[in-house]
């Protein structure tokens, strides 16, 4: 037994031994690293102060630097999509001919949604007001869906509020610092956001899952879903404000029904985050 | 005489000055992602590939110190749980270092090959931990697409890593040969 433990012992030693750890400090650098990765899974509210104020000193260079690798990225992106333009173009014509008659549609309902809230002398939803800001970092990899954003204007957004891209939500912000703000993508794991199912007003949390689809979480079982139903917030847990476009449903190959957000959440550049207005409904 | 030694210690200068801007350039493509068809996200890792052309050619001039930084960086502008990249990129490097002169020996379509199998090592280690950190299975599509897209570019960027490590060659004292 006592020579099986020395055996065991000297194996382990002249492993240690054999892996030379002496080179260059690996050693010391790779425990260093262990630790703080320890210390960061354990108190990550430090950790993501200490990472918020590194992105903004590393902000101003980083909007510089990334500029021609941007461009780059843009230019094969074109490039991809050279090949699909014509029948993109044929298409967008046939739907911009569908929205010019939606939009006189739209005018005319609005006057009259407007008109009927005042003779039942309703609060009519305040103007929303938008920061714009541009997309430093594309921090979204295949484990984390987050973007750094930043703009002149950043001193004005707080932690919780809407972003919006293109059509639709995109996320919402996390952490804010002195010059960049973070954005949580609903397409990260993390991300949890209260919708409701246009039509029926079927309610359903909205769970990111690191993919381009979103999946729809706690529906009841007596809901009816339909492809091509719109998906906006509802405003609960007064985080997003209600009525924020957020994608359309649809059945994926395997049969269930997912939600397709309005926005191409890899290829945002400019995005915007709403203010002041505090449509959400605070069951606190 | 002053002006050979003002010579000789310019080279010393700019030729690893050009190295480490190369490097830089390599880093900040890592924050940016490539719209790809059919790809959705994809972000090659040209970092890698540097520590393990690095590790096998010129293990001394990629100190563990500065990768140990590069790591942190990545942790914190990239929002990861901090020192996870520090200590894989370390690891990849030690690990290469300690196979250097098996893979010098070999012809560079075997290096490649070692490089797409660390990328999918790399990579699966990053998937299990997040699936982990985040009780979820992530999916693993574009995780391929990682692999795939880092592979093919490796050749790429080992071209001009080679053309950069003959640059140094003036400067192949001890302190850039230095391995076991």
């Amino acid at each position: 037994m006592r020579n099986n433990k020395k055996k065991i012992s000297g194996v382990s030693t002249g492993f240690i031994q054999s892996l030379n750890f002496s080179f260059d400090g690996h050693a010391f650098f790779l425990v260093c690293s262990a630790v703080l990765l320890i210390f960061g899974l354990a108190r990550p509210e430090h950790t993501n102060k200490i990472s918020l104020q590194v992105v903004d000193i590393v902000s101003p260079a980083m909007a510089v630097l990334s500029f021609p690798v941007k461009s780059l990225a843009e230019a094969v992106g074109n490039i991809s999509n050279a090949a699909t333009i014509r029948a993109e173009n044929v298409e967008l014509k046939l739907e911009n001919e569908r929205l010019r008659e939606w939009y006189q549609v739209a005018l005319m309902l609005e006057a009259e949604n407007q008109s009927l809230k005042e003779l039942l002398s309703l609060e009519i939803d305040p103007q929303r007001q938008y920061v714009a800001a541009y997309v430093l970092s594309d921090a979204a990899t295949g484990f984390t869906k987050s973007i750094i954003i930043a703009s002149k204007e950043i001193n004005k957004v707080n932690i919780d509020q809407a972003v919006l891209a293109g059509d639709g939500l995109v996320g919402r912000i996390i952490s804010v610092g002195q010059n960049a703000a973070r954005v949580l993508l609903i397409n990260d794991v993390h991300s949890r956001v209260p919708v409701v199912i246009e039509g029926g007003q079927q309610k359903a949390i909205l769970s990111g899952n690191g993919g381009a689809y979103l999946d729809l979480k706690y529906l009841s079982a007596e809901t009816i879903l339909k492809e091509g139903k719109r998906v906006v917030t509802s405003g609960h847990g007064a985080v997003f404000p209600k009525g924020l476009p957020v994608g359309v449903l649809f059945k994926n190959k395997k049969g269930m029904y997912q939600v397709k957000p309005y926005t191409d959440i890899n290829r945002v550049s400019y995005v915007r985050v709403i203010q002041s207005e505090n449509n959400a409904i605070d069951y606190e | 005489m002053s002006d050979l030694h003002f010579f000789s210690g310019w080279n010393n200068l700019w030729r690893p000055g050009i190295v480490h801007i190369f490097l830089f350039f390599l880093y900040v493509m890592n924050l940016v992602s490539f719209p790809l068809p059919f790809t959705g996200e994809i972000r090659p890792y040209f970092i890698l590939m540097v520590i393990y052309y690095w590790a096998i050619f010129r293990p001394g001039f990629l100190l563990s110190a500065f990768v140990f930084v590069l790591g942190l960086l990545y942790d914190l502008i990239l929002g990861f749980p901090i020192g996870l990249h520090a200590f894989l990129f370390l690891g990849v490097q030690f690990l290469i270092i300690r196979q250097r002169l098996f893979l010098m020996g070999q012809t560079f379509i075997m290096i490649w090959i070692g490089f797409f199998f660390l990328c999918l090592a790399f990579v699966s280690v990053e998937w299990i931990f997040f699936s982990f950190y985040s009780s979820h299975l992530l999916p693993l599509s574009s995780l391929l697409g990682i692999v795939i897209f880092s592979g093919v570019l490796f050749p790429v960027v080992s071209f001009f890593l080679s053309l950069l490590s003959k640059l140094l060659l003036p400067l192949s004292g001890a302190h850039l040969m230095k391995s076991k």
